[in-house]
């Protein structure tokens, strides 16, 4: 276990006991919720996991390199952002599935702007957000995520 | 599970793949075994963190903190309330909505929106586990800035008059029912999300019981308006 699993596993700890303490009540109900979300996505994280293993099999790292690893950084950058936007999967699939892009040979900085498009710019629930705020604001939004997911990616370009 | 689309295309998928080549099918398996434990360590945490966060930082909470004001603590805030919620980002409309018309500012908006689907806790620690400490402080350090300036330029362009002449949720059932619901798309109502769910008490096919977080007072605060839309 790395330090990240035993920190995520600290803190669970910390906040169950504070809870527990505070109130037993909310605690038990906080769990039953916890209970719910993992048998409702389960499921889920299982199926699209599956498929990404079947993905990187079919799809040879070679190929995955000349998109995202022997193009420049800003095209690769453009790929994945674009590749994040019109796609919907759950946030905790897309990690996995960054990392296996890397070891397949993309660049490291592009998969930054492939989890922010993701997380932020959203071209399936476009629809939705028009239905909320209107259309101007949901592509004023939308367009300058995009553009600051692209900012993101480069600027740790500078860094990393 | 009524929901189960992801598991048939996949299901499906290894199908073709065992007949087409066994030795690919075996290859696959390889590759996604080794995510898969490494999800499995740590996705019993997350949930844990995830539904007491629920319990203690609830919608009303939330609402709450923004009834207030703006400034650059309101901004701040805004990070931090978005960081700590669950559910993807179409969750966060209803009650992002529900905050602009109780009076929050169209940056505050647009900064919760952003801040709920990027900086949430338990996802950078996923990411951390897979992408390493550093990328994700580096994306961290660069995206919580690069949301507060969405927020302000969005807020220049946008009025807040101009999303309440475009909204289409104003007076609809569903949505007066939707933002009832908690809104952490749970699924125990075995409905894909809240929303969904609410569309499905708003046409009567389920009852509010179908929920499993209500309280006694938010079910009948919702057979009041099924009577009242009725009227």
């Amino acid at each position: 276990m790395d330090i990240t699993t035993i920190g995520l596993l600290v803190l669970a700890a910390s906040l169950l006991i504070w809870s527990t303490l505070k109130n037993k009540k909310k605690t038990k109900k906080g769990l039953g919720v916890a209970k719910n979300m993992f048998k409702g996505i389960a499921v889920q994280i299982i199926s699209i996991l599956a498929l990404i293993g079947l993905f990187l099999t079919l799809v040879p790292p070679e190929t995955i390199r000349v998109f995202l690893g022997d193009t420049s950084v800003i095209v690769s950058t453009l790929i994945s952002a674009s590749f994040g936007t019109v796609t919907l999967i759950p946030a905790f699939v897309a990690f996995p599935l960054a990392a296996s892009l890397v070891d397949a040979g993309a660049h490291v900085v592009s998969m930054a702007a492939f989890i922010t498009t993701l997380t932020m710019v959203g071209f399936i629930t476009a629809p939705i957000e028009i239905e909320y705020f209107g259309k101007k604001f949901t592509l004023v939004r939308n367009v300058l995520s995009f553009l600051a997911a692209i900012g993101i990616s480069l600027g740790m370009g500078l860094i990393l | 599970m009524k929901d189960n689309k992801e598991a048939t295309v996949t299901i499906f998928a290894y199908l073709c793949v065992l007949i087409y080549s066994p030795s690919l099918f075996l290859d696959s398996l390889r590759i996604i075994s080794f995510y898969f434990i490494e999800m499995l360590e740590i996705l019993p945490a997350i949930f844990i963190i995830m539904g007491l966060v629920e319990v203690w930082v609830s919608r009303e909470t939330i609402l709450g903190i923004f009834g207030k004001g703006a400034g650059i603590k309101g901004r701040f805030a805004s990070v931090l309330v978005g960081s700590f919620s669950a559910g993807p980002i179409y969750a966060a409309f209803p009650v992002c909505y529900t905050l602009l018309k109780k009076g929050s500012a169209v940056y505050n908006i647009v900064i919760i929106l952003s801040a709920w689907a990027v900086v949430k806790v338990p996802m950078l620690i996923v990411e951390a586990q897979f992408m390493g400490l550093s990328f994700m402080g580096i994306r961290y350090i660069y995206t919580v800035p690069a949301i507060i300036l969405i927020g302000i330029i969005t807020g220049k362009v946008i009025s807040k008059e101009y999303i309440v002449k475009n909204s289409n949720k104003e007076g609809l059932l569903v949505e007066k029912i939707n933002q009832v619901l908690p809104g952490n798309n749970c699924r125990a109502c075995g409905y894909k999300s809240c929303r969904y769910s609410a569309e499905k008490i708003a046409e009567g096919d389920e009852s509010p019981n179908v929920c499993v977080s209500l309280d006694e007072k938010a079910k009948n605060s919702i057979e009041e308006l099924i009577e009242n839309s009725l009227q």
